[in-house]
């Protein structure tokens, strides 16, 4: 089942198309990661789901609700915006409880309970009676996804919700998210890839205001990441860097970078010739202390498709 | 509602906004009435003080301690309409907490309804105490003047501030930087002031209530001014419905 539709949504701002026909679904109960280099139009894309903005055409709309500055979609949403910002003369407490709860008309207990609930779990119990003025920024990103839970919301907006956080935050964080997809349906926007192979039910690649790219995150790896060697050598890192210049330009190599003493080969095609590159690695007459077909990444396929893209642009 | 009501007065108490406009009218209130008793000995007490002076100031009555507690109550009041409400909306749009509350199922109406009744709450109290103050100040040095009156005078007051404050809640609204809005908020104060030095026109405006706040508070019987409450509570909504509609249109 659909629970967020977008349909050829168009938006310009001033001379920059920042949507140009995007269009996408999300199913229920998953987690939609939302990838795309700086300025593709995440987060516009976000802002018209939330009701902050409007598309100059096309529609989007949640659980059949289109969305727009009053639209009663909102009430399913809970957002986290990249930045939150916040009443920083209130305390947590106050600003989760007597100010957010009290906007989505939850009843004093409930709004009690679920203000505890969330400060625990976004690791605010002990700064429940802090003001926000002094929380750190990623502090305040915790709060911002407390915030966006209150209303036990179907759909959970997130453009980077882990921007601001330590590594062991972002743990916890993406934790959370991947529980959440039991009871809510995600849409989080990052650049970071690691994140989305980790929790990602399905990755949909925008640039330019347009998808690139959108399947499951397997099929999307199956289907776009290049096939790649790793050579690590027991020698120096000049003759290794030496060594991988000489593949550069080879038939059914597409790339060959040296970080010190390991070779990362790109094949054009998955049976582009891995023997020939072992072959010319015991050529070398230096060592080789590894030498395995790397595992395929997000990263692959978004430089791939999104470097596609700039060329043709 | 309720809670976006709550969380502006509150904003308006922790942020001092409701304790310095009470102050600065309290203040005025003193004033008027003090200053309207003792300029005449404060000027012959002035060494080198011309001759004659004493004779040319006005004579220290009852009328005039209400006239200037008027004077300066709306003179002041209007400064604060203008300066307290300019960031209201603009502030939130450009800190982004507007769209943090925007996003939530609330409407773009009541976030402005809201502001514009924690105004008048704060105006209102402030009227209050320096009209209180002003009462107690004429009667202990001149004499004590029917409270009715002075009750009257701040409801007319009151009106008249809000008036502004609704003006400039609406340029905060309409404009993109706080000194924008302070700016168009001044400009259209200004122009109405100079409309209003037209009498055919004068009758019309805010500031006509004042003149009726001021008789009433002396107990003179003066005619009501129909045409200005008109337009001060037509135009209160008429200014609020305005913000509405151009709040809905904009991105945040």
């Amino acid at each position: 089942m659909t629970t967020i539709r977008v349909e050829g949504l168009r938006k310009t701002f001033k001379q920059v198309r920042a949507l140009d026909g995007l269009s996408f679904e999300v199913a229920s109960g998953t987690v939609f990661g939302f990838l795309g280099p700086n300025g593709a139009g995440k987060t516009t894309t976000l802002r018209i789901l939330a009701g902050l903005a409007r598309p100059d055409s096309g529609a989007a709309s949640v659980e059949g609700h289109p969305t727009g500055p009053e639209s009663p979609a909102r009430r399913l949403i809970g957002y986290l915006p990249e930045e939150p910002h916040f009443y920083t003369w209130m305390t947590a407490t106050e600003f989760l409880r007597d100010y957010v709860a009290g906007l989505f008309g939850l009843a004093p207990g409930e709004a009690r309970q679920r203000t505890a609930e969330l400060l625990e779990l976004a690791g605010l119990k002990d700064a429940a009676r802090r003001r926000i003025a002094g929380f750190s920024r990623g502090m305040r990103q915790r709060l911002g996804l407390a915030q966006a839970l209150i209303n036990r919301p179907r759909v959970v907006l997130l453009d980077e919700p882990v921007s601001a956080l330590d590594p062991a935050g972002r743990r916890d964080m993406l934790l959370l998210i991947e529980e959440l997809k039991q009871t809510t349906t995600v849409l989080m926007s990052t650049h970071i890839l690691d994140d989305v192979e980790r929790i990602c039910d399905t990755v949909g690649i925008i640039d330019h205001g347009r998808m690139v790219a959108l399947d499951g995150r397997q099929t999307l790896l199956a289907r776009y990441a290049t096939p790649s060697l790793e050579i690590q050598f027991r020698a120096d890192a000049a003759p290794v860097a030496a060594w991988a210049a000489t593949l550069r330009g080879l038939p059914g190599i597409a790339s060959a970078t040296a970080e010190g003493d390991m070779v990362r080969v790109r094949l054009q095609t998955a049976d582009a010739g891995d023997q020939k590159v072992l072959g010319l690695a015991v050529a070398s007459e230096m060592p080789v202390e590894r030498f395995e077909h790397a595992r395929p990444t997000l990263e692959d396929v978004f430089l791939r498709l999104v470097g596609a893209q700039r060329q043709a642009a | 509602m309720r809670t976006l009501l709550w969380k502006e007065l509150r904003e308006q108490w922790r942020s001092y906004r409701m304790l310095v406009v009470a102050a600065v009218l309290v203040a005025m209130g003193i004033l008027g009435p003090l200053t309207a008793r003792y300029m005449n000995e404060l000027m012959a007490s002035i060494p080198g003080t011309p001759e004659g002076l004493e004779a040319v100031l006005p004579a220290p009555t009852v009328e005039l301690a209400v006239a200037e507690l008027v004077d300066n109550l709306a003179q002041f009041g209007l400064i604060l309409a203008l300066l307290v409400p300019m960031a209201a909306v603009v502030g939130e749009k450009s800190t982004g907490t507007a769209a943090l509350t925007l996003s939530k199922p609330v409407s773009r109406g009541a976030f402005l309804l809201a502001k514009l009744l924690a105004l008048l709450t704060t105006f209102a109290v402030g009227l209050s105490l320096s009209v209180a103050t002003g009462y107690a100040y004429t009667g202990m040095l001149f004499r004590w003047l029917p409270i009715r009156g002075f009750a009257v005078l701040a409801g007319m007051l009151l009106l008249y501030l809000l008036f502004y404050a609704s003006l400039t809640l609406l340029a905060s609204t309409l404009m993109r930087s706080q000194l924008a809005a302070a700016g168009l908020a001044f400009g259209l104060a200004l122009s109405l002031g100079i409309v209003g030095t037209i009498p055919a026109l004068g009758a019309y405006l805010p500031s006509a209530l004042l003149g009726w706040g001021r008789a009433a508070a002396t107990g003179m019987a003066l005619e009501m001014p129909w045409k200005a409450l008109a337009t001060t509570l037509i135009l209160i909504p008429a200014m609020l419905l305005i913000g509405q509609a151009a709040l809905r249109r904009q991105e945040l």
